[in-house]
């Protein structure tokens, strides 16, 4: 039983559309309600504006539009992940827009399966793992992979038709 | 142990920068008893924190260069320009040592033997002049015990006791010992009377009737005693620390007491045997030091980030309070407006350091450079006290440094050259600094060659920066020398003119969203002109709506504020006549991609981007705001147009615009624009 205890690693869970994403709690400084978020111009789509934080500005990336999702109107539900990662050998906060926080589990390490390298819709280095949760399966994401490039985390192909759209969205701007 | 050793480097590095300043004064005047003082103070300093914190190589080292500065100062040697040269090579050679503990470097240690025997052959006696005995310049100087006890009405007349002790201390080094004996009771205190008396210990070179001069006017509203106590000097620290603990209450001492306390502590300091005795700039340092404190920056920083916080929350209460109309808590909030503020500018002005604090810097780059060049320059420094955001005078060294580098390689001629023109043989560079508004203004400018405008724009054409039909304006061709890669200099010299420099220089400065202007007259001399913020940190802006978010201008560029009807605007650039003058105007609505509908009437935001008048068109304008200006961080490093965030008194967040970079942008979009329009014209 203690061993368990040694090898084992909370990490929070979050909805976006009709998945569950686990991060590990670490990573995760709190959850905070969505305030009136200013946008800046010109800024890439999924990056949703900045918001203060207790006097602090923090940049709030849309989630879902970085999983290759849709935006959708936000809810009751809709709430801000603050995180802190690790971009560029710099320690930096950021906010992640989810569709709703489900709960905070105790995931034994030996329970975590490799993510498949197949049949995911996912670049396999933003994945840690997978883990089966009652029914669901619940990717467990590498939060600094994640969230520190410039570009969505879709598989190479779908990202590439995304990043050709972003690119034609950018001519069209300029 | 790191952050101790952290703690040694810090100080040290403050003391041989102090070393290097007054080394420099000592240039001027190799006679100035003062600065071989002070000299000595700071190498003797610099050696015992080393000696704690086991810096044995700096110690030993500084140990040897300091018997230099002890002879000096006891005046068994003269001082030379080769010691002074010695010197200031000891200076940067310590300055690395103390990067280097350990001594790993072989090169330091070669350096190291080198520099000692150069100090030791000073000490050992060999390439020394005795100067006169020292016992000589004593001989003039007398001490004196001066009794002044003014009468109770001594202040009627106007007479200020305190003037007269100034009066007298400046004759010579004086100790005064006052007497409260007959200071009544508190409540029987008539503040008008004079209560106190003094007794003065002044040693002088000057005649008693001087002394008794000081006194003209009061000698008959005081009893006055001035009696010659011993010819020759005597006060140093033992007799001043002896006398200043005897009990106030056994005042006053009389002469008969003093002179004993003198005799006694000159014979036991005989019998010591012991070195010259400190004198008073020693005890009077001490009384400096309670003055003011070191602060680490650390402890600023977080200082002012609360200080902002404060500034932020204050402006939520406020408006909150604004709309509950409860006079009590108005009251109260306004008053907390007022401390707010005070605090706010009072911890700012503790961030704030003058411009000397590079100046020292630049001293030792001239005349070093100056020297490996075979040049002649002076550098003339004028209201250096001004002022700076400390994070601006960080930022600041390396671009000045620069323009200093520049002016003292390209500017200033050989002085042969300059003879042949007519001009002083000697160079002069200048740095003028001055508040103007809510901005710096630091000047340097130099009396030399001056800027060839045909040479530079030759050289513009040949690298591809201009056509050579591009017609410009002075200014404008001026700034072609901070494009990058643009160097006139034929010759690289590996001071200034690695095709890098000026561009940096200026990125420099923009990044503390200041600009610079060169003015140059051939022959005659350049000057660069740099303008600054007077801090980065709290800004006054004008709050502006455009499309669905506030902005915030820097109210420092804005000139005027027109209305004009929405339809009148067309495009993201355009021309429009404006109070008679036609200026660029350019529409933010359009340059920003704002979605929603634009008002009936837009505002037009009059201001000056590098001299020339240009408009920013935005939806409303808010009115003022304190700005606490935060960084927008990494994911918006692209966005440059902005200079970071504020946060407005409802908790929202308000971008900043870095107005430089964003109408830098607007204007090459625009360019870019008109020449794609040509070619698809074609």
């Amino acid at each position: 039983m203690e061993s368990s205890v040694i090898n084992s690693q909370s990490y929070l869970t979050f909805k976006l559309d009709k998945e569950i994403f686990g991060s590990t709690v670490n990573r995760v400084s709190e959850i905070v309600e969505v305030p009136k978020i200013t946008k800046v111009p010109k800024a890439p789509e999924y990056m949703r504006g900045v918001i203060n934080l207790r006097g602090k500005v923090l940049p709030v990336i849309d989630t879902r539009i970085k999983f290759g999702m849709t935006s959708v109107q936000d809810t009751v539900d809709t709430c801000i992940v603050v995180l802190d990662i690790e971009m560029e050998g710099e320690n930096i906060t950021i906010g992640a827009l989810v569709d709703g926080v489900s709960e905070v589990l105790t995931i034994d390490d030996s329970r975590i399966e490799s993510a498949p390298s197949l049949g995911n819709k996912y670049k396999s280095e933003v994945i840690d793992g997978m883990y089966k949760h009652d029914e669901d399966f619940i990717m467990l994401l590498n939060i600094d992979k994640v969230f520190s490039g410039d570009e969505v985390v879709l598989l190479a192909e779908s990202a590439e038709t995304e990043k050709n759209e972003a690119k034609k969205k950018k001519n069209e701007k300029k | 142990m790191d952050s101790i050793q952290q703690i040694f480097v810090q100080e040290a590095t403050e003391l041989l920068s102090e070393l290097e300043e007054v080394l420099l004064t000592f240039e001027k005047d190799l006679t100035d008893t003062d600065s071989i003082e002070r000299i000595f103070r700071v190498m003797h300093t610099l050696k015992g924190s080393s000696a704690m914190f086991g810096y044995d190589t700096v110690n030993n080292f500084t140990h040897e260069l300091e018997y230099i500065y002890d002879a000096l100062r006891e005046g068994t040697l003269e001082a030379t320009p080769e010691i002074l040269e010695l010197t200031l090579e000891s200076v940067d050679h310590l300055k690395m040592l103390i990067e280097d503990k350990e001594s790993q470097d072989q090169a330091l240690v070669e350096s190291q033997a080198s520099l000692l025997n150069k100090i030791k052959k000073y000490n050992s006696g060999q390439g020394v002049e005795v100067v006169k005995d020292k016992v000589k310049v004593d001989e003039s100087i007398s001490t004196y015990y001066i009794k002044f006890k003014p009468f109770k009405d001594l202040m009627k007349n106007g007479s200020n006791p305190m003037y007269l002790l100034e009066d007298l201390l400046e004759l010579g080094k004086g100790l005064v010992l006052p007497e409260l004996n007959d200071l009544p009771d508190l409540e029987a205190l008539e503040v008008s009377e004079c209560h106190i008396s003094f007794e003065v210990i002044l040693e002088t070179p000057r005649p008693l009737s001087e002394i008794e001069d000081v006194f003209m006017f009061v000698e008959d509203t005081a009893d006055i005693h001035i009696e010659l106590i011993i010819e020759g000097a005597v006060l140093n620290e033992g007799i001043i620390l002896e006398l200043e603990s005897k009990a106030i209450k056994q005042r006053p001492f009389g002469i008969e007491t003093i002179s004993g306390i003198i005799q006694n502590i000159q014979e036991k300091e005989q019998s010591n045997n012991s070195s010259k005795p400190q004198n008073t700039s020693v005890a009077s340092d001490s009384k400096n030091s309670i003055n003011s404190i070191r602060v680490s920056s650390e402890k600023l920083d977080a200082l002012m980030n609360q200080i902002s916080e404060l500034v932020t929350s204050q402006a939520s209460l406020s408006m909150l309070v604004n709309g509950l109309e409860v006079t009590e808590l108005t009251a109260i909030t306004e008053n907390i407006t007022k401390i707010t503020r005070q605090l706010r500018d009072n911890a700012f002005s503790i961030c704030l350091i003058p411009i000397d604090t590079l100046v020292i810097r630049f001293q030792r780059l001239v005349r070093d450079l100056s020297k490996d060049l075979g040049k002649q320059i002076e550098l003339v420094t004028e209201g250096t006290d001004t002022e700076l955001d400390k994070s601006i005078i960080e930022k600041l060294s390396d671009p000045l440094l620069h323009l200093m580098r520049n002016c003292i390689d390209h500017g200033i001629e050989h002085s042969d050259v300059r003879n042949e023109h007519g001009k002083k043989t000697q160079g002069t560079i200048k740095i003028q600094a001055y508040n103007s508004g809510t901005n710096v203004i630091i000047k340097i400018s130099d009396d030399g060659a001056g800027i060839d405008l045909e040479k530079v724009r030759q050289r513009a054409v040949e690298k591809g920066i201009i056509t050579p039909n591009t017609e410009l304006t002075e200014q404008e061709t001026y700034q072609l020398l901070f494009k990058s890669g643009f160097s006139t200099a034929v010759a690289l010299s590996d001071i200034s003119g690695r095709g890098v420099g000026m561009d940096v220089v200026k990125r420099g400065i923009e990044d503390l969203q200041g600009d610079i202007f060169i003015e140059s007259e051939k022959g005659k001399g350049t000057s660069f002109t740099i303008r600054l913020p007077l801090t980065l940190s709290i800004i006054d802006g004008l709050l502006v709506e455009i499309g669905e978010n506030t902005y915030v201008i820097p109210l420092y560029l804005v000139d005027k504020c027109y209305e004009i009807p929405a339809a009148l605007l067309t495009d993201v650039s355009q021309q429009l006549v404006l109070d008679g003058d036609r200026i660029p105007v350019f529409h933010l609505r359009e340059a920003l991609r704002c979605a929603n509908q634009s008002p009936e009437f837009n505002q037009i935001i009059k201001m000056k981007f590098q001299n020339e008048e240009v408009g920013l068109s935005v939806d409303k304008i808010i009115g003022e705001h304190q700005v606490v200006l935060k960084p927008l961080g990494h994911m918006y490093s692209e966005q440059e147009e902005f200079s970071g965030a504020t946060i407005l008194g409802d908790g929202t967040v308000a971008l900043v615009f870095d107005i430089n970079k964003l109408l830098k942008k607007l204007i090459n979009e625009s360019s870019n624009n008109i020449s794609h329009g040509k070619l698809s014209y074609q």
